[in-house]
């Protein structure tokens, strides 16, 4: 019975004309955010997203004031040049103060989104925007999605991909030895802006599906769900994608089935269910196989590679 | 007496940031800024429950059910960053938005209690004065100020009372655990601190908008003193002037009150950031220019000392091809050691060191 | 100090793989390195010893303009480092880099050779090959999709080796790769180092050691912010240069 019910709703996503875009558009920002967010964690930032998402609401106010339209392209666009502003305003903080990185984040956070409330309030007032806008900014608007929508936000994601596979070893190199990629010539601090500009983008397709508080879990979670499971980079990128993509469809078929149910939550404890179960069940660092070999240690003696102690290797994996 | 409502909303906002700047300063000075961006989403789930279980928006209930949800996120964070699986941050951005989803979802499948979005992100502070409390039919004045006040009470003494314990754990952590079980507790108390600051300046100012009167008063304070006294009188002062000019702007242009706010301190932190004495980007600016002319000045001179050592000459021109500069920056150079007698040119144009010039290097060699 | 060499520039160039003149570097006020003119010689084991602070690592790395230079000029071969980049590699410190980051050991070494690659390029089966060679040499052939926190750090040591090998440069420098390695490390990393020098290559490294100074080198560098002695170990290695290193810094005022 439930077999079937789950059959139909699967189905669905291919028949069903407005679910097939909720699934798609979900999808699509869950590949986009698993594969970038591995980088946001590798690099130490995870909440930098969360900053800059909530920092693009000034953009969307200020885009729609003077573009006058609700064009969503335009509107991601200021979203996208705040959220990126946002980044940058952070990075000074912490480079020209003694004002460490989580209060930095913390300032960029709060003050942009505040200028933003205020900007929506009086859009309110002369008559322009809904309240509707900010509920949308807030949750996200995935089950609110047309074809026009997702068709922007593949254009946005392949536009990722394609930075990311063409400097795939500038990234790689960046991240994990900056010092000896500038050794060998790489403009280490354009790769960076590079980088954060991508990102940037991916926190923009989020906000459109699951809204700018929830945004941040999609950055965070698939990649640290696939560092469970791996200790290849590209692997990790791969999987951490397909853990993404995953959590959108599953998020929309089940918020389809009952009346009223936002998408965007869905989809995030979907994603953190995902990340428990890696956390329990992988086979290199999980929990079950761990007791399990503990087990098995006692009867094997230790080959003398490992010169590092067991704690040590406990805590690899270190997301 | 019929107090005016402006005065109820302004005392309302200045009681807010009072609290919350004061707390903030051990957020941001203990690295834990963005733990007060977690609570404030998550209080949503505690909240929600709170509501459903009592039928109803009770405050107590409200604001017990807001904490406990605080500890909660606390708690689940700490659990899974001890783990040794995920860095503190990533932690925090797993949990809340986890937390904050299940407490959406039971929202809009509650059905028969309303939550509004708007009051939960940016809370309601317009309607402070008519949410007032009646004691036998008396009207003793709005019902946030009054929690609110008891609230500051409870913070004024919990940093009173724990100062110097604030003090030690905050500052030298290395110390305090071996002063016992002290730091861990005042950890926690300092966590639920935090959460119920959080909850109940929600209902003012909303989610979002606490966190900032948390976090950007105590920074730009951060910027202008050493002292932790100073910090927290200073941090408490600028969270209360921008509580005020807030609210006045947003009655002058016809905006959000609590939006306006947040702008403020923001405004206020960066007029501190650009031009604060000492550390504002201003004066560093100012005094960096001054170092690094100071450097290159020894520079020079320790290079003509050197050269003639080697039989060597040292002209304007050879200087900027020697030492790698401009040719506009040695000539600037040039004309000033000249100036100021450190050296002075003989027969061929070259440079020689002067007594005063001698002296001078000398302070700087080995 | 003294210039040991009056020779004319060609012959200087012939000699010597870099040639330091005026150099300084200083962060903000503090001067880091002060007033340096050094030439490394070709085909020979440099040490840089000096106390804690002294700008050891900062020389090299304002040889290869990681730190802004403040005062001077490095040139490689005749040439700017940017223009003559691939004649030189570089060994950080071990404690540079995250050793969580999700590669293997062969993946790091192969990262030696993204310079020659360039933009765009990707790794092929060319390059795993060479990256393959390169950790046979350092005797890590077994190790190569292991995850790089899980070597040691002597290991770890010789896999930033093998891909400063991959690059196939002139000159090596390298910050402190003998601190607090295993006994075979510190003796497969020499032996290999003494392979390059009979190549002719040259090696510049920042050695915390003493007592090994004379054992291990051709040549020393002794600095403590300024320059106090430099050129062959038997000349200079004295105890009276090391008191002048290593005594008590004096305050520059600025």
């Amino acid at each position: 019975m439930i077999l079937e019910e789950i059959l139909s709703i699967f189905l669905g996503i291919f028949t069903d004309y407005t679910l097939r875009y909720v699934a798609l558009g979900s999808a699509i920002l869950g590949i986009t955010s698993g594969a970038l967010g591995c980088f946001t964690v590798l690099r130490k930032q995870s909440l930098f997203g969360d900053a800059i998402a909530h920092a693009a609401l000034p953009g969307i106010g200020f885009a729609y004031l003077f573009a006058g339209t609700k064009d969503s392209l335009v509107l991601m666009l200021g979203a996208a040049i705040f959220a990126w502003f946002g980044g940058m305003i952070t990075l000074a903080i912490t480079s020209t103060t003694r004002i460490k990185q989580d209060a930095a984040l913390g300032i960029t956070l709060s003050v942009f989104f505040g200028l933003g409330i205020v900007l929506l309030s009086y859009l309110q007032s002369i008559g322009g925007a809904s309240q509707g806008g900010l509920d949308r900014f807030l949750f996200g608007q995935a089950a609110a999605l047309i074809e026009s929508d997702v068709i922007n936000l593949g254009i946005l994601s392949a536009l990722c991909f394609t930075i990311l596979i063409l400097f795939y070893k500038e990234f790689k190199i960046t991240t994990f030895d900056s010092s000896f990629g500038q050794s060998l010539g790489f403009p280490i601090k354009y790769l960076n802006v590079l980088l954060t500009s991508v990102i940037v983008v991916a926190v923009v397709i989020g906000l459109h599906t699951v809204g700018v508080v929830l945004m941040v879990s999609m950055l965070i979670a698939p990649a640290a769900a696939a560092r469970q499971w791996t200790s290849n980079l590209k692997n990790m990128i791969i999987l951490s994608a397909i853990f993404g993509g995953l959590s959108g469809i599953i998020g929309s078929m089940i918020s389809s089935t009952a009346e009223g149910m936002s998408t965007g939550p869905v989809i995030v404890i979907t994603i953190t269910a995902i990340l428990g179960i890696s956390f329990v069940f992988s086979p290199k660092q999980g929990y079950l196989f761990k007791h399990l070999r503990n087990q098995r240690k006692s009867q094997i003696s230790l080959d003398n590679i490992k010169t590092i102690s067991d704690k040590e290797k406990e805590n690899h994996g270190n997301i | 007496m019929e107090i005016s409502s402006d005065l109820i909303i302004i005392g309302t906002a200045v009681l807010v940031a009072a609290n919350c700047a004061s707390i903030g300063v051990f957020l941001v000075l203990r690295k834990m800024a963005m733990m007060s961006d977690a609570i404030s989403h998550s209080v949503l789930l505690g909240i929600v429950i709170a509501v459903f279980a009592v039928g109803g928006r009770e405050p107590v209930a409200v604001i017990v059910g807001g904490v406990l949800s605080g500890i909660l996120t606390i708690s689940l964070v700490e659990l899974l960053y001890r783990s040794g699986k995920l860095k503190q941050d990533s932690s925090i951005g797993i949990i809340f938005p986890f937390l904050f989803a299940i407490g959406v979802i039971l929202v809009t499948q509650a059905g028969n209690v309303h939550i509004d979005v708007e009051h939960v992100l940016y809370g309601s502070i317009e309607f402070a004065p008519f949410d007032t409390l009646y004691l036998d039919e008396l009207n003793i004045g709005s019902k946030s100020m009054w929690v609110l006040g008891i609230l500051a009470i409870a913070n004024v003494s919990f940093i009173v009372i724990l100062y110097k314990e604030l003090k030690i754990s905050t500052f030298d952590k290395s110390l305090a655990l071996g002063a016992g079980l002290m730091p861990l507790l005042v950890h926690y108390l300092l966590m639920i601190m935090v959460a119920t600051t959080a909850v109940v300046a929600f209902e003012s100012v909303g989610a979002i908008l606490v966190i900032a009167f948390f976090i950007v008063p105590a920074s730009a304070a951060f910027l202008l003193t050493d002292r932790l006294s100073r910090m927290l009188v200073l941090s408490v002062s600028l969270g209360i002037i921008s509580a005020v000019t807030g609210y006045l702007f947003a009655i002058f242009a016809d905006v959000s009150i609590s939006g306006s706010m947040a702008t403020i301190t923001g405004i206020i932190f960066g007029l501190i950031w650009v031009f604060g004495p000492n550390r504002g980007l201003v004066s560093r600016w100012r005094r960096i220019s001054k170092q690094r002319f100071e450097v290159d000045l020894g520079i020079v001179l320790t290079h003509i000392h050197k050269e003639l050592g080697s039989d060597r000459q040292v002209s304007t021109s050879s200087m900027s091809n020697s030492l790698g500069w401009t040719k506009e920056y040695s000539k600037k150079l040039s004309e000033f050691i000249q100036e100021q007698k450190f050296v002075e040119k003989n027969a061929q144009g070259n440079f020689a060191l002067t007594n005063i010039g001698l002296k001078k290097v000398e302070n700087y060699s080995n | 100090m003294e210039q040991k060499s009056s020779k004319k520039n060609s012959e200087s160039e012939k000699e010597y793989s870099v040639i330091i003149k005026n150099l300084s570097v200083t962060y903000r006020t503090e001067p880091a390195l002060w007033n340096i003119d050094l030439n490394f010689p070709k085909g020979q084991m440099i040490a840089i010893v000096g106390p804690n602070g002294a700008g050891k690592s900062t020389l090299i790395k304002a040889v290869m303009g990681l730190v802004p230079i403040t005062a001077g000029k490095v040139s490689i071969f005749g040439k700017t480092y940017s223009k003559n980049r691939d004649k030189v590699a570089y060994v950080p410190q071990r404690g540079s880099v995250d050793w969580d980051f999700p590669t293997d050991a062969l993946d790091v070494v192969e990262m030696g050779l993204y310079g020659k690659l360039g933009w765009f390029r990707r790794p092929n089966s060319k390059t795993r090959n060479l990256a393959r060679e390169c950790l046979d040499k350092v005797g890590l052939s077994n190790y190569a999709d292991r995850q790089i926190g899980q070597l040691s750090g002597g290991q770890q040591q010789r896999v930033f080796l093998a891909r400063a090998l991959a690059q196939d440069a002139q000159i090596y420098l390298m910050d402190e790769p003998l601190n607090g390695v295993d006994v075979i490390t510190e003796k497969t990393i020499l032996s290999i180092l003494e392979n390059l020098k009979k190549e002719g290559k040259t090696i510049v490294m920042v050695h915390h050691e003493l007592q090994t100074v004379d054992k291990y080198f051709d040549w020393v560098v002794m600095v403590n912010r300024n320059l106090i002695a430099n050129g062959p170990i038997k000349e200079v290695f004295t105890k009276i240069n090391l008191d002048r290193t290593y005594q008590e810094k004096q305050r520059m005022s600025i």
